[in-house]
């Protein structure tokens, strides 16, 4: 029969140096074979997936840090476009398009004018008779009626 | 590229494989989460500075396996899950072996961050530095939360005499 005497309760300082040295035996686990197996694999496995999808793909001869200012670039050709786009004129434009009428009035005016003149110095007064006067008048063959008139 | 990729697994594996075994208990749900760690590792291989390989896969291992867990258990069982287990009871044997066992399980009824500290720290032998990194928390509170963690793992040994 062994006698285990009195149990004296270890001090604060003799369980931190229990402690200590157990930790320290703890070892790191050696991985399964097949979880060893299973990360090998991964480079040829992953590999093979990607090229299954490789076509959906960009592949652009150009560095990939195109890729950002190329990007960046499409809102602001995107807001390029819908300022040029035209849109409701402003107060300024309808005012010079305006002027613009008007001068071309003036324009028409000057050339209806011009025309008038030309018109009148080619024909001479004849032109100005027949249209003033009665169109009988300036007819060979109305005149017997006139001189019948007359009598 | 895949050689060192493959240089990667070797150095690695045992340290990814050690924290998701702590952390989910079950080896087929961490040898999922290990080789999902592994996967993203291989994704992002050409983005991640190769100094700091180490401490990304074992940030993403453990939030890896954190994810897992919340997936696999409700709220409550998930609260549960992160309290203390209540382990052997300290009449266990005494013995060395025994006493490594005890340590063991009750690493594993830590709850978070405490858990995945000790197991950085005192299994990987992490330097506080990298436990930071790896579990996003200040220095400060490295220290801190380990103090803590050890202060338990020290209660419960207590229990166990000699």
């Amino acid at each position: 029969m062994t006698h285990d005497g009195p149990k004296v309760p270890m001090t604060e300082k003799e369980q931190d140096a229990r402690l200590e040295s157990l930790l320290n035996r703890l070892e790191v686990e050696k991985a399964p074979d097949s979880l060893t197996r299973r990360l090998y694999r991964i480079p040829a496995e992953q590999g093979r997936k990607q090229s299954r999808w490789n076509w959906l793909r960009f592949e652009s001869p150009l560095p990939r840090w195109v890729l950002a200012p190329a990007l960046a670039a499409v809102p602001v050709l995107v807001l390029t476009f819908v300022l040029i786009q035209p849109g409701q004129p402003s107060a300024a434009e309808v005012e010079q398009a305006r002027q613009d009428l008007a001068v071309a009035f003036a324009y028409l005016d000057q050339a209806g004018l011009r025309t008038g003149e030309e018109i009148q110095d080619v024909l001479g007064t004849e032109l100005r008779h027949t249209v003033k006067g009665s169109l009988t008048e300036h007819l060979p063959f109305t005149e017997p009626f006139r001189k019948e008139e007359s009598t | 590229m895949s050689r060192r990729f493959n240089q990667w697994v070797a150095e690695y594996q045992n340290q990814a494989w050690t924290l998701a075994r702590y952390l989910l208990k079950d080896p087929a749900e961490a040898e999922d989460a290990c080789q999902e760690a592994f996967v993203k590792l291989w994704h992002n291989r050409d983005a991640i500075d190769p100094d700091k390989i180490r401490p990304w896969l074992m940030r993403v291992t453990r939030n890896n396996c954190l994810d897992r867990l919340r997936r696999r258990r409700p709220t409550q069982q998930w609260e549960d899950w992160q309290k203390a287990d209540e382990g052997p009871g300290p009449a266990q044997g005494t013995q060395q072996r025994e006493l490594g066992e005890r340590l063991k399980h009750s690493i594993n009824g830590l709850s978070e961050p405490y858990r995945s500290l000790v197991v950085l720290r005192d299994v990987h032998q992490h330097s506080y530095e990298e436990v930071a990194n790896v579990l996003e928390l200040s220095l400060s509170q490295v220290k801190v939360y380990l103090h803590r963690a050890r202060k338990q793992l020290r209660e419960q040994l207590a229990e166990v005499r000699p």
